[in-house]
């Protein structure tokens, strides 16, 4: 026995003429070197039961190691893995991410493009060049506005013009009255739309669009203040100027001279 | 093949070579193949871990880190597989169904031995192996049937390598005797049907 053998421990506690069984796991381990396998090749012949032993042993990995008819499975594996889309080559997985990132890319550059014009230009960017619905409705107020001022100036000057001459002359006459000191006069006209008023007895001073309001407040009793209101209505079918006056309460109680209603037509310049 | 050779094989399979992946394959099913068979003992159980993992592995192939080996990322994804296959006691692969839907022999179907006394022999090493335990059965193929070295495996089995050498042993001579006693009996019943 060499001295290899000798060495190893289990040499020392097996029984006497028996190879241990840990010395042939070893072996088959790989873990001895050729020399010892040799040893205990030629000492298995004088152990004719370890021998038995180890020769099962060796039929059994010997079967185990007979070749298996293995299916070839490439086909089957390239099929499966297209279908499921999971074997995707490097230059089309490339291909498919450097596209996302130049898509990206340009939707970012042509959102800051457009925010950079519209920073810029203003009215060139602006989405509705074209009138819409809503710039209509604003234009035309804003037309309808000047259009109405301009109206308004123009008539209440009209108004103005044709209505100061005979009020003034129809409270000339109130001035001479006695105490007419006492009253101051206010001249107020007023282009609003004229409703149908009770105290209009003309029927055409509720068409006319403006009338006059004068009234007379007495500087010392403003109990005592009356006014007058005089109706201007143009007629349609004439250029004359309906001049209509009334009395409203509170009276003066005793006016020596009450203001007498006026009614007439005054012809336009 | 040597580790550049695959490395080259594994690149072209990356920039999209349906032959390198084909090539890939059959350079490495062989081994896969007779190590989930010999695990599960059913070549349809076998044929479905293995071309699961080949998808998966093909998969992910461009995350593949050259500095450790191809069959041992190829490994250890067949091996999770037939781990999570055994716990549901089913095939659980979103693509299984699909694959199996083509294949009509595909269930059942047996390996094919030319010679009747290789089958004999196969079919007795297989009850043999089905009687050990998990453990002692795959460290077993991985070492006698793959060459796998006892650091390999201890890695691939995340166990220290004197637990390897512990179950390779009983489990060893464990085979032995069973392994005897299937040929034994496959005899028998050989004479008898003769």
């Amino acid at each position: 026995m060499s001295r290899a053998r000798r060495d190893h421990p289990d040499m020392r506690h097996d029984a006497p003429g028996r190879i241990p069984e840990s010395l042939i796991d070893a072996a088959m381990d790989g873990e001895l070197d050729p020399q010892i396998q040799q040893e205990i090749g030629r000492a298995l012949q004088y152990d004719p039961a370890r021998r038995q032993e180890f020769h099962d042993t060796r039929d059994a990995i010997n079967a185990l190691r007979m070749p298996i008819d293995t299916p070839d499975l490439s086909d089957r594996v390239l099929a499966r893995a297209n279908r499921h889309r999971r074997f995707i080559p490097r230059k089309l997985r490339q291909q498919v991410r450097a596209g996302r990132v130049v898509m990206a890319a340009l939707l970012l550059t042509t959102m800051l493009g457009v925010a950079g014009l519209q920073r810029a230009f203003p009215r060139l960017t602006t989405i509705g060049a074209q009138p819409t619905p809503v710039a209509n409705i604003e234009s035309a107020v804003e037309q309808g506005g000047q259009q109405i001022a301009q109206t308004l100036s123009s008539d209440f000057h009209k108004v103005q013009e044709c209505v100061a001459q005979p009020v003034r002359g129809l409270l000339a006459g109130s001035l001479d009255r006695p105490g007419a000191n006492n009253y101051s006069y206010e001249l107020r006209v007023v282009t609003a739309p004229m409703s149908a008023s009770p105290e209009i007895g003309d029927p055409l001073a509720a068409l006319h669009p403006s009338y006059a309001i004068v009234t007379l407040a007495s500087n010392a009793s403003p109990a005592r203040a009356s006014r007058q209101r005089v109706g201007l209505a143009q007629r349609p079918e004439s250029s004359g100027v309906l001049l209509a006056s009334w009395v409203s309460a509170p009276q003066p109680p005793r006016a020596s001279n009450p203001p007498e209603p006026i009614d007439k037509a005054i012809d336009l310049p | 093949m040597d580790r550049n050779e695959e490395r080259a094989l594994i690149e072209r399979a990356i920039a999209g070579e349906r032959t390198a992946a084909g090539d890939l394959i059959r350079a490495h099913q062989r081994s896969v193949y007779a190590y989930i068979l010999r695990m599960s003992g059913r070549p349809d159980v076998a044929e479905d871990i293995v071309q699961e993992a080949f998808v998966r592995v093909l998969g992910n192939l461009h995350r593949f880190d050259f500095r450790f080996r191809f069959s041992t990322w190829l490994f250890t994804i067949a091996r999770r597989l037939y781990m999570n296959a055994m716990a549901k006691n089913r095939p659980a692969y979103d693509t299984d169904f699909v694959g199996s839907m083509g294949n009509a022999n595909g269930l059942g179907e047996q390996p094919v031995y030319t010679n009747e006394r290789q089958s004999i022999q196969h079919d007795a090493i297989q009850s043999a192996l089905m009687s050990l335990s998990e453990e002692q059965r795959e460290i077993i193929v991985l070492f006698h049937q793959l060459d796998w070295p006892i650091s390999l495996i201890a890695s691939h089995l995340d166990m220290p390598e004197g637990t390897i050498k512990s179950h390779l042993h009983r489990g060893r001579k464990r085979l032995r005797v069973l392994f005897k006693d299937q040929s034994a009996l496959a005899k028998k019943l050989e004479g008898v049907a003769l």
